[in-house]
Order: C-alpha cells, then sequence, then structure tokens
C-alpha cells in the first residue's frame, strides 16, 4: 500500500515526521556525507546564542548504561554566523530548517527571534530548557511564568512559527506546556536531557569537567515518552516527542503516545544514517499495520483499564 | 564514510594493548598518518558511543589496516573480545592527519605510550628522510614497534618511567637534550597531553615547527556535536576546534595556547 509519511506542523510541510534534534546534527552539513539531507523531514540546528560562545571545558561526555551525558554548554558561532553561513547551505536541501534559539537573557531571545525573521528559517525552537549554561535558558523553562514571558516575547517580533523545547527537570511538565500554548506557541518539543552526573570514584571528582551534564539516550525512553503522553493531553497544539528514539518502533510509541513527529538525537552519534533509518521504520511499521497517515495514530494510544 | 570491516586478527600487542588488522580497502587506500577510524566495539550496541583509534599502518595493496589499542575501559575490553572472521561497524578514515612533505630532509617523531602507534605509520610515509623517533614507555613490557622504527631506518630513543629498558624517566628528556634550533624541519607529536605541552612548548618557543596530535573524549567524530572541542589560538584571540575534524592533528602554533 502507498503511505503518506508527510506531516504538517503550525503550516509547515515535512516530507517525513524525523527531525534530527538539536546539538546532535551541527548544521546539518556534517552529515551529508552518510545521508542525503533531502531525505530528513527537518534539522534542529545547534543551539544559537546571541553571541558567539566558547562552551565548557572538556570532558563534555560520558556514556552511562544505556545512555550518555553530555556537558558542552552550547558552544557555536552565534546567531549572525548562522544566518550568514549555514542557512545557504541547509537551503538547498527539501529538509526544514529549525533554528534553536537559548538566550541568556530575554532580550537575547528577541533580538535573536528579530534576526532571524525573513532568513528562510522554517521554525524557530526556543530553547528554554539546555541544562549545561549558568544564565537564562533552563531558568527560564522551569516556571510556567518564565515560559510564558520568553514565548509572549518571541511571539511579538516573529510570524516564523515557534516550537517551545522543553525541560523533564520540573514537577509538572504538563502546565509549563499549556503556558507555552497560552502564550502564543505553534508546537512544543520535548523531552530535553536529564541533567545528572556520572563520579569517578578513583579520583572522587565528576567525570564531566562541568560536574553536571544532560542525560539522552535509550535510558530516557520511557520518561520521555511518559512526559509526551502527559503533555498531548494537556495541549492542544502540536507535540513533536524526543528522547532515546533508535528505531522506527521507538518513534511509534511517541506518536501513539500523542507525538505529531518526532526528534532523534543520541543515536546519531551510534549510527550516522539512524534519522533516515527511523524514518523507514515508520514507514516499514505504517505498512505493516495498513497505516495510510500518521494522523490516524497519533495519540492512538490504547490505555489499560480504559 | 560507515563501513563494514571484516576482522582479520585481534592479538596481544603488549602488556594489555591489542593490535587489530581489518579488511578495509577503502580506508587502506585513502588514508593518512594521522587519521582514525570510529568504531562500533560491540556488536550488539551495548555501548551506544563508538570509540576512535589511530590508525598505526594501512597497506593498501592488501586493502588492510592496522590499529592498535590499550583495554583501558568498557568499549576497548569489548574490542578485544572480538574474534577473526567477525565484522565490524567502522567509520573512517576520519579527521585531519599529519602533514606529509617530500621536501623535509630531517625530522623528529616523539610519542608516548599508545601515542606512539600513529607515528610509525607517518614514519614509513617519511621513508628516506632522517627521522630521530624518541619513544617513551611506561616499562619493558610496554615496549613496542622498536624494530619496526629500525627497519625504516629511524634513529630510535627509548625511555621507560621505571628505567626497566632505555633512559630511565620521561622521553622529553632526552628529546630536551638532543634538541637544537633548526635541527628538524618538523617535529611530530603524539602521547600524553603533558609530554605533548611540553614538546610543543620547546620547539615553537625555539622558532621551528611542530605539528600535534590531540586526544578527547568524543561523540559524533565527525564535527556535528562538540564534544571533543580544544582551545585554540585565532587572529581574534582564542578559539574553539574539534578534535575530531579540526584535529587530531593541528600545527603546534595554534594548540595549547598559554605555552
Amino acid at each position: 500500500m502507498v503511505v503518506n509519511t508527510s506531516i504538517r506542523i503550525a503550516g509547515v510541510e515535512f516530507i517525513n515526521p524525523v527531525i534530527a534534534a538539536s546539538g546532535t546534527y551541527g548544521f546539518g552539513r556534517e552529515y551529508a556525507d552518510y545521508v542525503d539531507l533531502n531525505n530528513l523531514g527537518g534539522i534542529s540546528v545547534k543551539g544559537l546564542t546571541l553571541q558567539p560562545r566558547m562552551g565548557n571545558k572538556t570532558p563534555r561526555i560520558a556514556e552511562t548504561p544505556s545512555g550518555i551525558l553530555n556537558s558542552v554548554g552550547l558552544q557555536n558561532p552565534g546567531v549572525e554566523a548562522f544566518i550568514r553561513e549555514e542557512i545557504p547551505y541547509l537551503k538547498q536541501f527539501k529538509t526544514k530548517v529549525i533554528a534553536n534559539i537559548a538566550g541568556n537573557t530575554l532580550e537575547d531571545y528577541i533580538e535573536m527571534a528579530e534576526k532571524l525573521n525573513g532568513t528562510g528559517t522554517d521554525m524557530l525552537e526556543v530553547n528554554v530548557s539546555c541544562p549545561n549554561v549558568k544564565h537564562g535558558c533552563v531558568t527560564f523553562g522551569t516556571t510556567t511564568s518564565g515560559v510564558t514571558e520568553v514565548t509572549k516575547a518571541v511571539r511579538r517580533v516573529t510570524d516564523i512559527p515557534i516550537i517551545v523545547k522543553l525541560t523533564p527537570n520540573v514537577s509538572d511538565i504538563a502546565s509549563i506546556a499549556m503556558a507555552a500554548e497560552d502564550a502564543g506557541a505553534d508546537a512544543v518539543s520535548l523531552i530535553n536531557t536529564i541533567t545528572g552526573m556520572v563520579i569517578d570514584v578513583n579520583t572522587r571528582q565528576p567525570v564531566l569537567a562541568n560536574n553536571t551534564g544532560g542525560l539522552s539516550g535509550p535510558a530516557v525512553r520511557p520518561i520521555a515518552v511518559r512526559m509526551v503522553h502527559e503533555v498531548y493531553k494537556a495541549v492542544s497544539i502540536p507535540v513533536i516527542g524526543m528522547g532515546g528514539i533508535c528505531t522506527g518502533e521507538d518513534a511509534i510509541q511517541f506518536i501513539l503516545a500523542g507525538a505529531s513527529a518526532v526528534m532523534v538525537g543520541t543515536w546519531n552519534f551510534n549510527n550516522p544514517c539512524a534519522c533516515t533509518d527511523v524514518a523507514s521504520g515508520i514507514e516499514s511499521y505504517m505498512v505493516k499495520n495498513g497505516i495510510a497517515s500518521l494522523k490516524e495514530i497519533t495519540g492512538a494510544l490504547i490505555l489499560n483499564g480504559e | 564514510m560507515s563501513n563494514n570491516a571484516k576482522l582479520i586478527s585481534n592479538e596481544n600487542f603488549c602488556e594489555n594493548n591489542m593490535l587489530m588488522k581489518l579488511k578495509a580497502p577503502l580506508i587502506a587506500s585513502s588514508t593518512k598518518p594521522g587519521q582514525f577510524i570510529n568504531i562500533l566495539c560491540s556488536p550488539d550496541n551495548k555501548l551506544i558511543l563508538r570509540r576512535p583509534i589511530s590508525i598505526m599502518d594501512a597497506d593498501s595493496a592488501k586493502g588492510t589496516i592496522d590499529i592498535a589499542y590499550e583495554i583501558r575501559g568498557e568499549g576497548t575490553r569489548l574490542l578485544a573480545e572480538r574474534k577473526a572472521g567477525e565484522v565490524l561497524d567502522i567509520m573512517g578514515p576520519l579527521g585531519n592527519g599529519f602533514l606529509i612533505d617530500k621536501t623535509f630532509k630531517n625530522i623528529a617523531i616523539v610519542g608516548g605510550g599508545i601515542g606512539i602507534y600513529p607515528l610509525y605509520f607517518l614514519a614509513k610515509k617519511y621513508s628516506g628522510c632522517n627521522i630521530d623517533v624518541y619513544m617513551g614507555y611506561q616499562c619493558a613490557k610496554k615496549v613496542v614497534l622498536g624494530d619496526e622504527f629500525d627497519r625504516e631506518g629511524c634513529r630510535v630513543y627509548l625511555s621507560t618511567d621505571d628505567g626497566s629498558i632505555g633512559h630511565g624517566g620521561y622521553i622529553t628528556d632526552i628529546f630536551s637534550k638532543n634538541y637544537q634550533k633548526g635541527m628538524y624541519d618538523m617535529v611530530f607529536v603524539c602521547g600524553p597531553e603533558i609530554m605533548s605541552r611540553k614538546v610543543v612548548s620547546l620547539v615553537k618557543n625555539a622558532g621551528d615547527r611542530v605539528q600535534v596530535s590531540l586526544e578527547e573524549r568524543m561523540g559524533c567524530g565527525i564535527g556535528a556535536c562538540l564534544v571533543c572541542s580544544c582551545e585554540v589560538k585565532t587572529a581574534e584571540g582564542i578559539g574553539r576546534k574539534t578534535v575530531c575534524k579540526d584535529g587530531p592533528v593541528f600545527d603546534g602554533a595554534i594548540v595549547f595556547p598559554e605555552v
């Protein structure tokens, strides 16, 4: 049967529901030797800040059971270099370009959104969830008032559809998602990484130079699926799910839980073709189960005892 | 590029170190000394991250590459269990290698421990050149490649930390004693950071050229995740480069900005 893997979020058409997750895919060009970028639904680029950032000291990564802990600290060339050097490259492909913006201050978010107007950026992913920087960012994302403030401010200065990327390091992620929706977000994406620590027992020091980092990979997947479902029930805007997706079936879990699209992150390090492999896996599942369009199964989870 | 490579052999090299031969014709014919491959150590994805290991030798006629590695953590322990005939998922050749300049007449190679392995491939590419090899190991049980460097016509200086063979102490002791400004067209370095810093500082401050291969924990291996970033000197001050893609080999003039 012919299946349609394309999806639409806030009027933006993606050829398939798989988006490379911010921070794991650079600006896309790094993977171009391995993947035809035309076959990717979208790319959420490395988190951008207003000024270039050096990031944290190394080591910045540690392998953990079924996961990785990272603390890059938003190293990036700054939003202007992105506009000048990366957007023209990315616009050669059919993939949708999502600019992930992370501010130290409210003004940073506003200024970045303004600069990205008219650049061909398909969507903004407002990053209020990076756990590895000292100022801004996740401090906005852990309260409903912070999320409201940032989302409203960005909404005011741009017509580019806005995704708000949520942190799982909160007690009630659904209320945070509702705040984003009420403030004008077109979609939410979740989960960013879970804060963690690994200690070297011989040196008695944390392995990461930054002491703590963000946990991602298959280890976090059940938490992410549960949170996507909670958020899906609470909001009416599309939910983009991520957290440890390695295969098409992993992605289907998120879609059944309520995700309209998924992001693949950590697994790109294991398999540079992870995004397109997940997209093929989703298509195979659709064919096997006679699903013509993903809309049919978005949120189609059947809870026990209901 | 991502490749499947057939494992030809995986044997003890020296204490706690393994030597692996892989059939990888595309890599064998295109790789340069200093480049590495990024290996999935476990066939069942028990570990998520690949492990980057430098290429120690390549035979383009036979289509094979050699890598040598120390069993240090979970990844290398799993890699040591892989058997001949198995197929490994590898990416490579990755990164930027050492400069090969046929006009060079005199070069020095300074290596410490496992850092010596990729320098063997480099020495072979400089065959015909006067090569001084300074190699420092922990102890006699770990000393390898001495005969191979000899066979390439290199003059070999050897040290061990415990003095069990060669000079007792660090290889930088011998290098510092021998080295004079203008003696070498290039000094190539790979090994522990403390050793590399010392050699880079000495040679750079004398006004000679030095290239150094750096080591850092990596994520993607292709310059996307920025996990293996290192500080470099730039026109504007201090900047950052990726060890996996911009390196692992860097010009000594830009790394270790403080020396």
